[in-house]
């Protein structure tokens, strides 16, 4: 599908999710269904036609797919069959590529996959720490102390990480492949 | 029966009473789970591109190398991942090439694996006629709201409708519970926007908890760990952002079946959670009483 007028829809659609965007007739079904529609500027309906339109800018620096919460809702009820939850990551990932992305919750998908590449395994100590120094957020800092009390008397929280054999070997298999070959 | 058991790490931290209690429930009726060894992070919702794919699908290789070809996974998460990597590469030949390549240590995938929910399982593998015979403390005087959250049911899957789903409330009609009927029961927790997006998580899980008590439920129950989060820690800033009480008993369904089951309740861990779990003990002795 190659449109030179659109490099970015092009790209998009070569991505997780992305195939389909084209077939978006504007029903706004994915909107309606979605539970954080209040929280985002364009929604998913909007976000298919922006990407259609070619507004690369416009949809990588939205805060919308930062708060997407994976329900599936929109996805499951899609009547022209759009992955839209998975094209929702996508975007994250190409906000992050392409340096758009300013959202805390970029910070926080930094920080919960550097962990589990670190160790393997998740250890929410070093997530939470990992977060807090990408993102500063120290109103959010100070409203987790409530938090972080009653787990530690119910021993929710873990003093040492779980770790697999062989940690170094993560990279390998979270680096997609195609990102390997173009770094050689 | 026998299947290779994912814990995932929620299960080992937060989430250790959903594991002692899934394993309990499981050994008591004769089902055996075998720990896949040295298992890594599925990923969660924190993995993009190929890696939704490649990260899960060592944990496939390595239940195949104990040569076992069925993955239980109870965190919710967890199966949706390792599911959604089996379904890619059997899907696939050229997908489970690009596997093969990356994959660590010499391991290989060769075959397909079925990853299921403890919950499917037990409604489809075990049977819940089964079940009946087995309970011994019927869940009388509890109002249970099912609640599914997403990643159980969607994206649709062979085991449940995505919109209206059964599973739970099947289950809890047979321990003896009454099921109540609620519309949020496959909404969002916004578990996901915890850390990130406290308010969002508040709000959305607010939401649940009120549908759940005005449909006249006395505990809720579920099957994921983000869930439980998102309901029993998260509870008292549901509270704030609701502006009402809720005192709401969040309960994993596995801990309800060791009860019902009459399993010791050391192995159930009620004791962990945030909002107390005692009211539970209260009605099913008034019921009884």
């Amino acid at each position: 599908m190659a449109n030179e007028k659109n490099p970015f829809l092009v790209e998009v659609s070569a991505r997780p999710g992305g195939d389909r965007v084209l077939q978006c007739i504007q029903c706004g079904t994915c909107s309606g269904s979605c539970p954080v529609i209040k929280e985002m500027e364009y929604g998913p309906r909007r976000i298919m036609h922006l990407i259609q339109a070619g507004e690369e800018e416009r949809v990588l620096s939205s805060h919308d797919m930062w708060f997407c919460v994976s329900c599936y809702s929109c996805a499951n009820r899609c009547p022209r069959d759009i992955h839209i939850t998975d094209l929702m990551a996508s975007l994250r990932e190409m906000a992050e590529e392409k340096g758009y992305a300013q959202d805390k919750g970029a910070e926080f998908g930094q920080a919960f996959s550097e962990t589990y590449q670190h160790h393997g395994r998740m250890f929410e100590p070093e997530l939470v720490i990992r977060y807090y120094l990408r993102s500063f957020d120290i109103k959010g800092l100070l409203g987790m102390i409530p938090l972080a009390l009653p787990m530690l008397l119910k021993h929710k929280l873990p003093f040492w990480p779980e770790r697999i054999k062989n940690p170094q070997n993560m990279e390998q298999i979270c680096v997609p492949v195609k990102d390997k070959e173009e770094e050689r | 029966m026998k299947y290779a058991y994912y814990p995932g790490c929620s299960l080992q931290s937060g989430a250790k009473e959903y594991d002692s209690s899934t394993r309990a429930v499981f050994a008591h009726l004769g089902i055996e789970l075998e720990d896949i060894e040295d298992w890594s992070c599925c990923g969660a919702v924190h993995v993009e591109g190929e890696a939704i794919v490649t990260l899960p699908a060592r944990n496939l290789a390595l239940a195949e190398a104990q040569g076992l070809d069925t993955i239980v996974a109870p965190c919710s998460g967890c199966y949706r991942n390792l599911r959604r990597s089996s379904q890619a590469i059997a899907a696939d030949k050229a997908v489970r090439k690009r596997v093969n390549e990356v994959l660590p240590d010499g391991l290989q995938l060769r075959g397909n694996i079925n990853v299921m929910h403890p919950l499917y399982v037990i409604l489809y593998d075990y049977g819940l006629e089964r079940l009946r015979k087995q309970v011994t403390h019927p869940l009388a005087g509890l109002k249970v709201a099912s609640y599914y959250g997403c990643m159980l049911t969607r994206p649709k899957d062979e085991f449940d409708s995505p919109e209206k789903p059964q599973g739970f409330d099947k289950l809890m009609d047979a321990l003896g519970a009454e099921v109540v009927n609620w519309p949020a029961k496959a909404k969002c927790c916004g578990g996901a926007l915890a850390i990130s997006h406290t308010k969002v998580t508040a709000k959305l899980s607010g939401n649940i908890m009120v549908s759940a008590k005005d449909s006249g439920a006395n505990v809720v129950t579920l099957g994921c760990p983000m869930c439980h989060t998102a309901l029993d820690l998260y509870q008292k800033k549901a509270e704030k952002a609701m502006g009402r009480p809720l005192n709401l008993p969040i309960l994993y369904f596995t801990q309800l079946m060791g009860l019902a089951l009459g399993i010791a309740e050391e192995h159930l861990g009620l004791e962990r959670h945030i909002v107390s779990t005692q009211p539970v003990f209260e009605m099913l002795q008034g019921a009884g009483a």
